[in-house]
């Protein structure tokens, strides 16, 4: 019985300190792919951040200007606001239409 | 109790049956112990825990970073990247000749002779040579492939609008360190252990300031220096309730990301790091000043056919009015002697005290560090009250004086400058003006840009209501004033049966030249520049034309 039982403990040692190692072992594999993880993170948030500064210098007020104007856009004018259900001058419409061409005045609403 | 001699239980002669039983039973408790003992082993083995990744890693240091800068519509203004910083240790240094020579080759803005220095001294083992080298410049370096050399990446603070948002923001140090405007308040903050960002998920702190506005305001501004061969240019909005700082603009500007400029001289931000005697849109005061206090009404007259003489001081208006003229025709005409009269009516200390509640006379501060302090006489006699009358021998910043006049167009609420939005409702300022006084001053404003005779008249869009006061204040310089050299600006506000918005042009040293008809005077540069910024910015703000906004006026 005694000898069964040092056979049995020892056979525990042994198998204990397998695990240990793969415990420790895979620890170390763990820590090395959570750092891994971690660069990279690190890495895409700095590349966010550059991202982030980019678009915002692209789309800096003078360059969007530019553009704009280039598009043949400008600020709204007064003449451009329309009530809602104001009849208004389609463009669309009217380049269709060729004939029907005489502009139309805004028309200002009297109180 | 009598201790039983060693091997009593398991010693000599053959083990009892107790013995043997109890033997036994130790041994299976011991099995049992082992057995959860490797039962846990093998648990922590195979089962992917959560908790134990996290312990198992050192916590990788991270470097701090400062909040984002954004807009009120959350456009970014400032934000932080990772930029590589070269350092050396110079005991690793093999050819100190070479490394010098390269460097300052690739580096050029490097200086040579105090870079040997540095490195000479072989007992240190770190010296940073240039902080926050650009992505080109780092590979540049790294392909001279020498000893001795490395990289640190390190936080950079990057502006990319430029010198769009300028003084306003501030510079950070070379440790990322805010040392001046709103980037400096966010490191006071932080370190009183406040946070100054709306939301802690967001870590963004949100200016008042719309980019649309400031580039329009700045576009301008810039147009006007030009058209006028100005040698600067300011320009304020305000949100006239509230506040806040929807457009600070001070030209030439400077970029943050270059901090040369912001400590360059000729450079200084006209706004809030100056002041300056600014002339007659100071009458405002004046006339809201008589007004509130009872000493007149905009009916009552006075005798501006006569100058002003006190003592060896004669004050005369550039054209003398034939006639006495109301309050109103001397705000309409900016009569020097009609305001001068009206402030001497009131007296000294009534002026002083009327300008102490509006908070003329005291230092204030905003978000982007103090504002310089207002400059008052040293004697406060009959004349220093005519003079202050129509905005001279007071000197005070532009910011500042805007928001005192916000007060008077904002129904006679107090106005202290903001340049992050509140959170939440602002606290609503006091009320320090009677609603009658108030109601006058927005008749007056707007006249001055609607009537043939007002100053202001090349102001008016009439979408928007303009109304406002013009000023050309002489800039004093040696011995006196110097006749052609004004500040030239348009205080307005619109739209004016309700004021949301107040503006503030300055034109710094205007000249006389075709499109302002050879004249330097507020009211043919000033006044047509703000007008071409109120048409451009009402409609970034929301502010609707009149035909539709059911107004009358």
């Amino acid at each position: 019985m005694a000898r069964f039982i040092d056979v049995l403990a020892a056979a525990f040692a042994v198998g204990s300190a397998v695990m240990l190692y793969n415990v420790s072992y895979e620890t170390r594999r763990l820590e090395a792919r959570i750092q891994a993880r971690e660069r990279l993170a690190e890495k895409l948030e700095s590349d966010i951040a550059v991202l982030k500064a980019e678009r915002a210098y692209l789309a800096r007020p003078e360059r969007i200007e530019e553009l704009a104007r280039r598009q043949g856009l400008e600020p709204i004018r007064e003449r451009q606001y329309l009530r809602l259900g104001q009849p208004f001058e389609d463009p669309i419409a009217r380049m269709l239409d060729r004939s029907d061409t005489e502009p139309s005045e805004s028309r200002s609403s009297r109180r | 109790m009598q201790l039983a001699p060693a091997g009593a239980f398991l010693g000599d002669g053959p083990p009892l049956r107790g013995e043997r039983q109890r033997i036994a039973a130790l041994a299976l408790t011991l099995i049992i112990a082992l057995g959860a003992i490797a039962g846990q082993v093998l648990r922590l083995a195979l089962v992917p825990r959560g908790e134990a990744r996290l312990s198992a890693v050192e916590p990788i240091a991270r470097f701090s970073l400062r909040p984002d800068i954004v807009d009120r519509n959350g456009s970014l203004i400032a934000t932080d990247v990772l930029a590589p910083s070269l350092y050396a240790d110079p005991a690793l240094i093999v050819d100190l000749d070479e490394v010098v020579e390269k460097l300052s080759q690739t580096l050029p803005s490097l200086d040579a002779a105090q870079l040997r220095r540095s490195l000479a001294d072989r007992s240190r083992r770190f010296q940073w040579i240039r902080r926050g080298l650009t992505p080109i410049e780092a590979q540049r370096v790294h392909e001279l492939g020498l000893p001795g050399l490395a990289f640190r990446r390190e936080p950079k603070r990057v502006y990319p609008l430029g010198a769009l948002v300028g003084h306003v923001i501030g510079q950070v140090n070379v440790d990322n360190r805010g040392q001046s405007g709103i980037e400096r308040f966010i490191d006071e903050r932080i370190a009183e252990g406040g946070h100054v960002w709306a939301s802690p998920q967001a870590r963004q702190v949100r200016l008042a300031m719309d980019l649309g506005v400031q580039h329009a305001v700045t576009d301008e501004l810039g147009g006007a220096m030009r058209r006028f061969g100005a040698s600067g240019a300011a320009g304020l909005v305000l949100e006239a309730r509230s506040g806040e700082v929807i457009a600070a603009v001070s030209l030439p500007s400077v970029d943050p990301n270059r901090p040369a400029e912001v400590m360059d001289a000729s450079r200084p931000d006209r706004l809030q790091g100056g002041v300056f005697e600014l002339g007659s849109i100071f009458k405002l005061m004046t006339v809201a000043m008589a007004l509130d206090g009872g000493t007149a009404t905009l009916e009552k007259t006075y005798d501006t056919t006569r100058p002003i003489e006190i003592g060896r001081y004669t004050i005369r208006d550039l054209h003398p009015a034939q006639q006495r003229l109301s309050v109103r025709d001397i705000f309409l005409q900016s009569s020097n002697v009609g305001a001068g009269l009206m402030a001497l009516e009131a007296g000294a200390a009534e002026q002083l005290a009327f300008l102490a509640r509006m908070g003329l006379t005291e230092p204030i501060r905003t978000e982007a560090g103090p504002v310089a302090p207002p400059m008052l006489p040293q004697r406060w006699d009959r004349i220093e009250t005519v003079t202050i009358g129509y905005g001279h021998g007071f000197a005070v910043a532009p910011i500042q004086f805007a928001a005192a006049a916000a007060t008077l167009v904002n129904g006679g609420f107090r106005v202290t400058p903001r340049f992050l939005v509140a959170d939440g409702a602002p606290p609503p300022g006091e009320r320090i003006l009677s609603a009658p006084t108030v109601e006058a001053l927005r008749e007056v404003m707007r006249l001055n840009v609607t009537a043939p005779r007002g100053t202001g008249r090349r102001a008016e869009v009439a979408a928007y209501r303009v109304g406002g006061k013009t000023g050309t204040a002489e800039m004093p310089g040696e011995g006196g004033y110097r006749r052609r050299s004004v500040i030239a600006s348009f205080l307005g506000a619109f739209p004016m049966d309700r004021p949301q918005y107040v503006t503030l042009v300055s034109l710094f040293e205007p000249q006389p030249v075709e499109a302002s008809q050879g004249q330097i005077t507020a009211g043919v540069n000033a006044a047509p520049t703000t007008a071409r910024i109120i048409e451009r910015i009402a409609p970034i703000l929301g502010v609707l034309p009149r035909r539709l906004d059911g107004a009358v006026q």
